[in-house]
């Protein structure tokens, strides 16, 4: 009996024990309020920061370093859902626009400029750029029109990333602490814009953007490969094995500097903001950093001419309406404007004829053939070749003919065979591939550049 | 009794324990922590709910939300005053005439329930050809490239063959109704098939690469489009996109002039006497198509195709600004 009894009690405490074990639950809490709460509040601070400052921010992004530069936006957001935007991107087109911008939350808190307005441009597939001519035809800038918030910093800068570049692309928006939104922010994106003409305008630059960094380990030259259509460099220095090495680098203008994307990493020193160096002659954009200095700008000759015999191509073509553009696409800006216009002024000057196609046979020997195509037939000089101090020296050995067709287009042989030379280089990374490139510079006219597809 | 005696105690402590052992949490249970608050509208989004949301609901999403689009092509969303055009082309191209031929219902109760609107072209990675519109699942039309359309301006392609100048119809109003019609045209499809006689027409000379011919090229082997030509399902809708973009005067104009077309040349044959060889084969062809489309309209929706064309061909030149 005795037994049963503390076998009852046993039974009983278990049952207890099971019970009561499981009832307080106590969790360990690690948000204080449940996810649709903590939604609303980050959506709503991103909004209330948005709007906290009555002279807006100035935004500087970068829609995608790896192959595109970036743009400066001035943006004055209003409670009732409204932006209104400025900047650099429309190509001279400055007006402050007004649109709608919403905070929503997606993958997370977002930004997103719902209608259509400056900053918009950056997924425009169409984007064209100061010449006229499209960025990337269907791609643009490749930028988005959703930005997801990322942190807030202590002076009230915001950081965005974007997810479909998710570490390629960044907006930045930093508050104006203007005085008047309206004038001041159109002056600075007036400016910048008018920085980023001024460093690709072929009569006042040379051929060959370069950028060259100093440190304590010595002097390294970059070749900058500049497109001021994309804002995109690639830079290139020859390292001690004297094989090539590139990196990316996106451009962005402001008002008296250049903003580069990834910064620039040299011996532990980030440099990021090179500012125009307006006690220079030259063209050029400065950045110190501890013992670092890097500048960015433009040489008299190109960093890495060619100085091999034979490594011109059999076959170039300088100048064809089908064959240039498929290098525009591949080299833009190698074939610069001061070149097109060469030619659009020499046709222009030509009653009898138009110049077609220009093309270079035989420049992997010592003689070869320069080749006229024009609307009344096809002409063709003998040239040799020779190297000499990093340059390459062509002069027209023999032709049939006429001398008026000749006189005619002197202007164009003035910058082919140019008695004081020609700086040849091939300035891209795109020489991979099996057309390769090459850039012609004439050492008496560093204004003009055109590049030649070898076929 | 002893017996019951001892029982007593096991009853109060399971009682206890039944009672009290989940006591300590409390249910707090309040109101809904999601926000159901009304937007903000502007003067467009009142509009738009009035004439679309309420009478159709049908949305009409002009403000860019990325999960409306693929993430991977760049686009952007239109200027609203494009977006409020666009509406209003709907209302009157679209719904009104199939209201007055289908009865006031008739768009109520078969419509897509979002349209989508994005302002630059939808260019299509890979291949030179750029996507003018989407249907999904019945659900969603998504139109591109409203911020290049010139709203004063039906424009048709020209009788040159391969003109580069054909494309303005795609800049012209006459470019995203013809969309809306085509697409519209799968949404009738997915609701009611229609015969499927019209696949066996002429299933020879679908191909996946349409575009590479022109639409003269395409008409010549009995495709009313280049995009036709990519298969049959797109051939019907193609059908009715293209009656209903044109009067009966126009159309029967386009069919009744297909020429023979010789790819090598891409021309025309002519005869001796220099006219365009009347292609009679490609004619009857796109004639017997034509029938079973009017029959499908007529017999599935009772609908007068012809009628409908009329009306929606002169809501079209009543659109132009």
């Amino acid at each position: 009996m005795k037994r049963k009894i503390y076998t009852h009690y046993w039974i009983l405490s278990l049952l207890f024990l099971f019970t009561f074990s499981c009832n307080d639950d106590i969790a360990e809490s690690t948000f204080d309020s449940p996810p649709a709460l903590r939604i609303q509040e980050s959506v709503g601070e991103l909004k209330q920061l948005l709007v906290s400052q009555p002279q807006g921010y100035k935004a500087t992004y970068f829609t995608k370093n790896d192959e595109k530069g970036g743009f400066t936006f001035f943006m004055q957001f209003n409670e009732d859902g409204t932006v209104r935007q400025t900047s650099d991107i429309l190509n001279g087109d400055f007006d402050i626009q007004t649109s709608s911008y919403d905070v929503r939350y997606n993958v997370t808190t977002e930004l997103v400029f719902t209608t259509r307005n400056h900053i918009t441009e950056g997924t425009n597939p169409d984007a064209v750029d100061p010449d006229g001519e499209q960025v990337h035809p269907g791609n643009g800038y490749q930028g988005t029109n959703n930005f997801q918030y990322f942190s807030v910093d202590e002076n009230g800068v915001i950081y965005f990333r974007d997810v479909r570049n998710r570490d390629s692309a960044s907006l930045i928006l930093t508050p104006t602490n203007f005085a008047d939104f309206d004038s001041e922010s159109l002056a600075s994106v007036q400016q910048s814009h008018q920085r980023r003409l001024e460093f690709n305008v072929c009569q006042t630059t040379t051929a060959f953007s370069i950028m060259q960094v100093t440190s304590n380990t010595g002097v390294v030259d970059y070749e900058l490969n500049y497109n001021g259509s994309t804002l995109f460099a690639e830079p290139r220095f020859r390292g001690v094995d004297g094989s090539l090495t590139g990196i990316d680098l996106g451009i962005l203008f402001t008002e008296n500097s250049i903003l580069v994307s990834p910064p620039l990493e040299v011996d532990g020193e980030t440099l990021e903001e090179f500012f125009l160096d307006e006690t220079s002659s030259e063209l050029q954009y400065v950045s110190t950093v501890g013992g670092v200095t890097a500048v960015i700008g433009y040489s008299a000759t190109p960093i890495f001419p060619i100085l091999g015999y034979s490594e011109l191509s059999d076959f170039l073509i300088l100048h064809n309406p089908f064959l240039n553009s498929l290098a525009d696409d591949w080299t833009p800006d190698l074939t610069n404007r001061c070149f097109e216009e060469l030619i659009v002024d020499l046709n222009a000057s030509i009653s009898l004829f138009d110049v077609t196609r220009i093309d270079l046979y035989g420049l992997d020997t010592d003689a070869g053939t320069l080749f006229i195509g024009s609307s009344i037939g096809n002409a063709f000089y003998d040239i040799s070749k020779n190297i000499i101090d990093d340059k390459v020296y062509l002069a027209i050995t023999g032709t049939t003919v006429p001398a008026f067709f000749t006189d005619a287009v002197q202007p164009l042989l003035d910058v082919i065979v140019d008695p004081e030379g020609l700086y040849v280089d091939q300035p891209t990374t795109l020489n991979e591939f099996s057309n390769r490139i090459f850039s012609f510079v004439p050492a008496s006219n560093t204004t003009i550049r055109y590049s030649a597809v070898a076929l | 009794m002893n017996k019951h005696f001892k029982i007593l105690p096991f009853v109060f402590l399971t009682a206890f324990i039944i009672l009290f052992g989940c006591d300590s949490s409390e249910d707090n249970v309040s109101g809904s922590q999601i926000d159901t608050s009304t937007p903000i509208l502007n003067d467009l989004d009142i509009w738009l709910r009035s004439n679309f949301v309420s009478p159709y609901n049908i949305d009409i999403q002009y403000k860019w939300d990325v999960n409306d689009t693929s993430v991977n092509r760049y686009l952007h969303p239109p200027y609203p005053a494009n977006a409020e055009k666009i509406a209003q082309v709907l209302l009157d191209v679209w719904i009104e005439p199939y209201n007055i031929v289908g009865g006031e219902n008739f768009i109520k109760n078969i419509a897509p329930r979002e349209f989508v609107l994005a302002g630059g072209f939808n260019y299509n990675p890979g291949v030179p050809t750029i996507t003018l519109g989407i249907a999904e699942a019945g659900a969603r039309i998504t139109l591109f490239n409203l911020d290049e359309l010139d709203f004063s301006t039906i424009a048709y392609e020209s009788d040159i063959i391969g003109d580069d100048d054909d494309f303005d119809v795609q800049r012209s109003v006459v470019g995203p109704i013809s969309t809306v019609h085509h697409e519209y045209g799968h949404i009738l499809n997915q609701n009611i098939p229609y015969n499927p006689a019209f696949d066996v027409i002429n299933p020879g000379n679908y191909t996946a690469q349409w575009f590479n011919r022109t639409n003269e090229e395409a008409r010549s082997l009995g495709y009313i489009t280049n995009y036709a030509s990519n298969q049959s399902s797109e051939d019907f809708v193609e059908m009715i996109a293209q009656m209903l973009i044109r009067s009966r005067a126009q159309w029967d104009d386009l069919i009744d002039n297909i020429g023979v077309f010789d790819p090598g040349t891409q021309s025309y044959e002519l005869d001796t006497a220099g006219e365009r060889i009347i292609n009679t084969e490609a004619i009857n062809i796109i004639r017997q198509k034509e029938q079973i489309v009017v029959e499908y309209f007529a017999q599935d929706y009772g609908i007068d195709l012809y009628e409908l064309q009329a009306l929606a061909h002169q809501a079209l030149l009543d659109s132009v600004d």
